[in-house]
């Protein structure tokens, strides 16, 4: 196709030279704060999963942190939990099953103990990213100059005390202590040592991390697997579209060419 | 039935002349029988404009533009809404892919010289649509009001203040208050959803109308309505309709195939389409780290961004926006910077070839600069790229008059 000739170089050049501009500008950026993120696999039709992040969040998160653009509906609907166990277990405040994950958190006041107000984490994960969160919870640890006594690699002066300290303990940096110079402290705190066990594991507590990111990938877009199922009807009815579309073309231009 | 069909056709014609009508645009339009695949992308965008005004409708049943509650009535959609979701994701997607198929559209204008004699005024009226689109485009993106919605706003709409003597008072005009505010949001809402689209579909009309009086270019850029059979039908015209429309139908479905894998399975096409940081609420006190406009305007935001001169004391700001208007104004004048006797790159010279070639993948480069934080190096590819782009529009007329050219076939190939 003449067409073709024109269109491959052009995209072949393209892209080349946008690689070659990547070299050229490569910066040293860190994907997680002053960390790169760890990875994590989310597998969003882990209901399991889901509902356990579901208990966490409600139970850890939640006083302070709303979900205001999600319903509790929506969860016992993809979940499949039973409706009275969710009532019982998950709804905290007596609200209805139809209510969004508000909480009565006084935005004021929050300001006033935390310096700035928990910020709303419907959309956390898609407004940064899943290993961002994953990475963020994992990555407290022990700093006695700050107002919760601790601090985060994530975010340096994080503003939100360690919520989750009885389950992981307290980590601090391994070593602590070694580097003189107070600058370099943050790099070279390659990783954590456990100060302080927690009521969980360390592999305990980093699953149940990953299953409350489960959860905020869920709230983030509930309608996300019925998407991705209504998407492949709609790609396999276009598919034989474009079977029949093809072969009404070819039935109307049959005689075109030989002119 | 069929007479009673027969019967409000005539009667319907005897008072308006919709049978003339069809057989103008459809049935005995004649279309060069060579188009290939390039001519796609005209109906392409027809068809998202389609889309965009369809579910752009009903995406106003449930959005509310004020400045407390926009961002929550977009959750709302994508979630307690019936079918929001997909309403939102085809809006969304709509709008990036528009801007694909406008410039695999213009660039084939330019491949092929479908600006030339006789169809100035097609190419005039189709560089006004494309004004319309970044208008359209940019005035919507600030409706979800988010952080990026909020920011990329905040600077584009600052360029107005670059102006001299009367900038401030023209920013504040603009953006009827003293910062982007929820006043800001509202009259963008009513130009985003009524004027621009009125005037982008009486605009899209008569790009349509214009060709058919001038009739549609090819592939080789020759006119086919020189050579007429004894009926006066041009020998290589085939009717649009029932040969184009059929052909353009199956192009249609792959192109639907396509963008309906972008909405259900990769709705932020990895933040390009649907930018991550715009999934935060806006927020007047809190200036992202890194603010980037949607991709299908970085090319011309990296102009702005390249240009660091103070000529004449002036803000570099101001000399930006200069550049910025200059490349896309130039295109208004190609009919006539063009003075190449033949029309298809099939058989301009070297020249022309390697001039488009440099054209385009400037601004790809640019494009993809436009995304990336500011540094030394970077800034100097952008501003070599965009000398590169002015070059191309301002040695049209030298590089087009001077090569040595093919002589075009009489009959299309």
């Amino acid at each position: 196709m003449t067409a073709m000739r024109f269109f491959c170089p052009y995209f072949i050049v393209g892209i080349l030279g946008l690689m070659a501009l990547d070299i050229v500008a490569a910066t040293g950026d860190k994907s997680c704060g002053t960390i790169d993120c760890d990875l994590i696999e989310i597998d969003i039709h882990d209901k399991v999963a889901i509902q356990r992040g579901a208990h966490t969040y409600v139970h850890y998160c939640l006083g302070c942190h709303s979900l205001r653009y999600m319903r509790y509906d929506d969860i016992v609907q993809y979940t499949g939990i039973d409706e009275s166990i969710f009532e019982e277990n998950l709804i905290l405040d007596g609200g209805n099953i139809g209510d969004t994950l508000d909480n009565a958190l006084d935005q004021d006041n929050a300001k006033l103990w935390f310096g700035i107000a928990p910020p709303d984490l419907t959309l956390v994960t898609r407004d940064h990213s899943p290993e961002w969160v994953y990475t963020f919870l994992r990555s407290f640890y022990i700093d006695e100059t700050k107002q919760w006594k601790v601090n985060n690699k994530v975010i340096p002066n994080v503003a939100m005390p360690h919520v989750l300290y009885e389950l992981q303990g307290i980590q601090q940096c391994a070593n602590q202590g070694e580097g003189q110079d107070g600058a370099e402290k943050n790099d070279s705190c390659p990783q954590f040592t456990l100060l302080e066990e927690g009521s969980l594991q360390p592999q305990e507590f980093d699953a149940t991390i990953a299953d409350l990111v489960h959860f905020l990938v869920f709230v983030g877009e509930p309608y996300r697997v019925e998407r991705e199922r209504l998407g492949i009807y709609v790609l396999l009815f276009l598919s034989i579209m474009i079977g029949i579309t093809w072969l009404l073309k070819r039935e109307y231009w049959k005689d075109i060419h030989r002119s | 039935m069929k007479r009673f069909l027969i019967f409000l056709r005539d009667w319907i014609d005897a008072r308006l002349p919709i049978v003339q009508a069809w057989d103008t645009h459809m049935g005995k339009y004649y279309a060069p029988k060579n188009f290939n695949f390039w001519y796609f992308f005209g109906v392409f965008s027809l068809v998202v404009l389609v889309i965009q005004l369809v579910t752009g409708i009903w995406l106003t049943m449930n959005y509310v533009p004020s400045e407390e509650k926009a961002f929550a009535s977009i959750e709302y959609i994508m979630r307690d809404v019936e079918y929001g979701w997909l309403l939102r994701y085809m809006h969304s997607t709509g709008a990036s892919v528009f801007f694909i198929v406008v410039y695999l559209h213009m660039f084939r204008g330019l491949l092929y010289g479908s600006y030339q004699k006789p169809r100035e005024l097609v190419w005039i009226i189709g560089v006004f649509i494309y004004l319309l689109l970044v208008a359209e485009g940019f005035l919507g993106y600030i409706l979800p009001w988010g952080q990026m919605s909020y920011w990329g706003a905040q600077v584009i709409v600052s360029l107005f203040g670059a102006v001299p003597l009367f900038g401030d008072t023209l920013l504040e005009w603009v953006r009827g208050d003293y910062l982007i505010s929820g006043i800001t949001l509202n009259r963008f809402f009513a130009l985003h959803v009524a004027a621009v689209p009125l005037l982008l579909v009486a605009l899209v009309v008569l790009h349509i109308l214009a060709l058919h009086t001038v009739g549609s270019n090819n592939p080789d850029g020759i006119e086919i309505k020189e050579y007429k059979d004894q009926h006066g039908v041009p020998v290589d015209g085939i009717k649009f309709h029932p040969y184009y429309t059929v052909h353009d139908l199956f192009g249609l479905t792959i192109f639907l195939f396509f963008f309906c894998a972008i909405v259900f399975f990769f709705p932020e096409f990895g933040g390009y389409f649907l930018e991550k940081s715009n999934f935060e609420i806006a927020n007047p006190y809190k200036t992202p780290e890194h603010i980037a406009p949607v991709w299908y305007y970085t090319p011309y935001y990296s102009m702005l961004r390249a240009t660091t001169i103070t000529w004449f004391g002036l803000d570099a700001k101001l000399w930006g926006g200069i550049v910025m208007s200059l490349a896309i104004v130039l295109l208004f004048f190609v009919p006539w910077l063009d003075r190449s006797p033949v029309k298809s790159i099939r058989y301009k010279g070297w020249a022309s070839r390697i001039a488009l070639t440099v054209f385009v993948i400037c601004f790809i480069v640019l494009g993809y600069l436009g995304l990336q934080p500011v540094t030394e190096g970077r800034t100097l590819v952008s501003q070599i790229c965009t000398i590169l782009y002015l070059a191309f529009f301002v040695f049209m007329p030298l590089y087009t008059s001077k090569e040595r050219t093919k002589p075009p076939p009489a009959r299309v190939t």
